[in-house]
């Protein structure tokens, strides 16, 4: 694209040159001229401004691909980049534009986990030392050689943000080589529905002395073609610092996901909250559950009973000869499977007499289970009239407890 | 959780742990019972196993309730020792006709997926 030709007083004018004009100003291919880049050195004054003084609509700028739709547009509306509208404070996009990938870890989405912010802790707050146990509700101890791995429930204030509670981990490192943990498994063939997803996993931790590469957190799935990632390990840090995984992807045949907390240098306080899982590449800030929901999460898979002595337990329970009977316990949440029942003693409940006093038990146990509700049958001596009403209530000394539960 | 074999020792000798508790032991396998309906027969889809230090008892599901491998372990064993109260296995059949009826029972009870052991 040549230049315009300047024209001299006293010049021949060309039809080339009237010609150039008349194309550059039809838009004919090849004859216009670019606008030149506008230099300035102004700290003050744009190099560039344009203004309609018409006040209703002040249509500014419109700019059109080659086909006539529009490309930029500024007026009265705001500013249009064709599907996109920015109107003062407000952005409008078109509908599913943004996809996961473009998202910031401050938008919230589902955690996939139970009890993710450690605040709900059923079977008491520890310390749990076995290789195996539960600690905070569906949160297990993997310890591996001679290491040692203590936790238990952090007090109130531990400093995180979103949390009540979190898990305290003292750990020493004996021929565990790196690989105890505390990790919660989810079962994609009897509950979590995860398979063809993609994951990522984060989880903040606050290690005592500021120490560094004492911790990482591990996500993985099975089935073909499974991944098993890792957070890099902490670094040395006065505060709560959020470890990140890579995304993983899950397979289409995976029977379980599996994120852990990873234990690798001896360390007498290692804070560990706040563990999220979310559908997506991108992973996302830990938005604490209404407690109401959090609990209830966790009650599919534990609940329990207990009493102190003459406190009732189960009632509806209708005695079938002088030394049985028996009663149905509505649980209080469906469990993920048909749940174990474990009792104290039997000698720990009593059966409520027709005088409202005790007829201690001798035996106790669950029968005809469901994933709702549980058959409980307490035997005692003597003492019951067939067909009689009674409730279960606990017995002196008065340590009587009922578990149910599930895990799949 | 609850109490459950730890280790499947012999005949004779299961080692049991009841974690929640913190201790465990060694039982008789003999122990381990079918719970009872009402009737007084026997329900081929729960066992009942209690601790022999605190005797606490557990009522495992044959799903595996609290502990999926060791509970489905149990009942396969029981029933490939004592054979099944139902009279589908009988003491003295081929194993695998014992953990297939367990199987069967599982898939009932939770599903195809619940089946853990290989």
């Amino acid at each position: 694209m040549s230049p315009f030709v300047r024209v001299n007083p006293g010049d021949l004018i060309q039809a080339q040159n009237l010609n150039q004009v008349v194309g550059s100003l039809n838009g004919t291919s090849g004859q216009g001229v670019a606008i030149a880049q506008t230099s300035v050195n102004d700290a003050s004054n744009y190099a560039l401004s344009v203004q309609n003084l018409e006040a209703t609509n002040s249509r500014a700028l419109n700019v059109l691909k080659s086909d006539g739709t529009l490309l930029i547009r500024a007026d009265v509306n705001g500013v249009n980049l064709g599907n996109t509208t920015i109107t003062g404070p407000t952005l409008s996009l078109p509908a599913a534009s943004i996809t996961n990938a473009e998202l910031g870890p401050d938008v919230a989405r589902a955690n996939q986990l139970t009890n993710g912010g450690f605040e709900i802790w059923q079977r008491g707050n520890g310390p749990y030392t076995t290789q195996g146990a539960y600690c905070a509700d569906r949160w297990i101890l993997q310890i591996m050689g001679t290491d040692t791995l203590s936790v238990s429930r952090s007090g109130a204030g531990n400093g995180d943000v979103g949390s009540i509670w979190a898990a305290a981990a003292n750990f020493t490192l004996g021929s565990g080589a790196g690989q105890s943990a505390i990790y919660q498994q989810l079962k994609l063939t009897t509950d979590n529905a995860l398979q063809g997803k993609t994951l990522v996993f984060s989880l903040r931790v606050l290690v005592s002395g500021s120490a560094a590469n004492v911790t990482r957190i591990e996500l993985k799935s099975d089935g073909t073609g499974a991944q098993d990632v890792f957070s890099p390990f902490n670094i040395a840090s006065a505060g709560y610092q959020t470890l990140v995984t890579p995304a993983i992807n899950v397979p289409g045949n995976a029977t379980a996901v599996t994120v852990a907390v990873y234990f690798a240098a001896t360390n007498s306080t290692i804070l560990i909250d706040n563990a999220n899982l979310v559908v997506g590449s991108q992973p996302a800030n830990y938005v604490p559950l209404h407690p109401a929901d959090d609990l209830a999460r966790c009650l599919r898979y534990y609940e329990r009973i207990d009493a102190a002595n003459n406190q009732a337990m189960v009632s509806g329970g209708q005695a079938y000869s002088v030394s049985a009977m028996t009663m149905n316990w509505p649980l209080k949440v469906i469990k993920a499977v048909v749940p174990t029942l474990t009792f104290a003693a039997g000698n720990q409940f009593a059966a409520l007499s027709a005088a409202g006093g005790q007829i201690v038990g001798t035996s106790i146990a669950g029968a005809n289970t469901g994933s709702d509700r549980a058959s409980v049958t307490l035997n005692v001596a003597s003492g019951l009239v067939a067909g009689n009403a009674s409730n279960l209530i606990a017995a002196n000394p008065g340590t009587a407890y009922m578990i149910a539960e599930a895990n799949p | 959780m609850s109490v459950y074999v730890a280790d499947f020792t012999s005949d004779t000798e299961w080692q049991v742990l009841h974690d929640e508790a913190g201790h465990g032991g060694t039982i008789d396998p003999a122990t381990v019972k079918h719970t009872l309906n009402i009737d007084g027969t026997e329900n081929h889809n729960f066992m009942v196993i209690a601790c022999p230090v605190c005797d606490s008892v557990s009522t495992h599901p044959v799903g595996g309730g609290a502990q999926p491998a060791s509970v489905q372990q149990m009942f396969v064993t029981h029933a490939q020792t004592s054979g099944c109260p139902c009279g589908q296995v009988v003491e003295g059949d081929p194993d695998a006709l014992g953990e297939s009826h367990i199987r069967l029972l599982v898939n009932r009870m939770d599903g195809p997926g619940r089946w853990v052991l290989g």
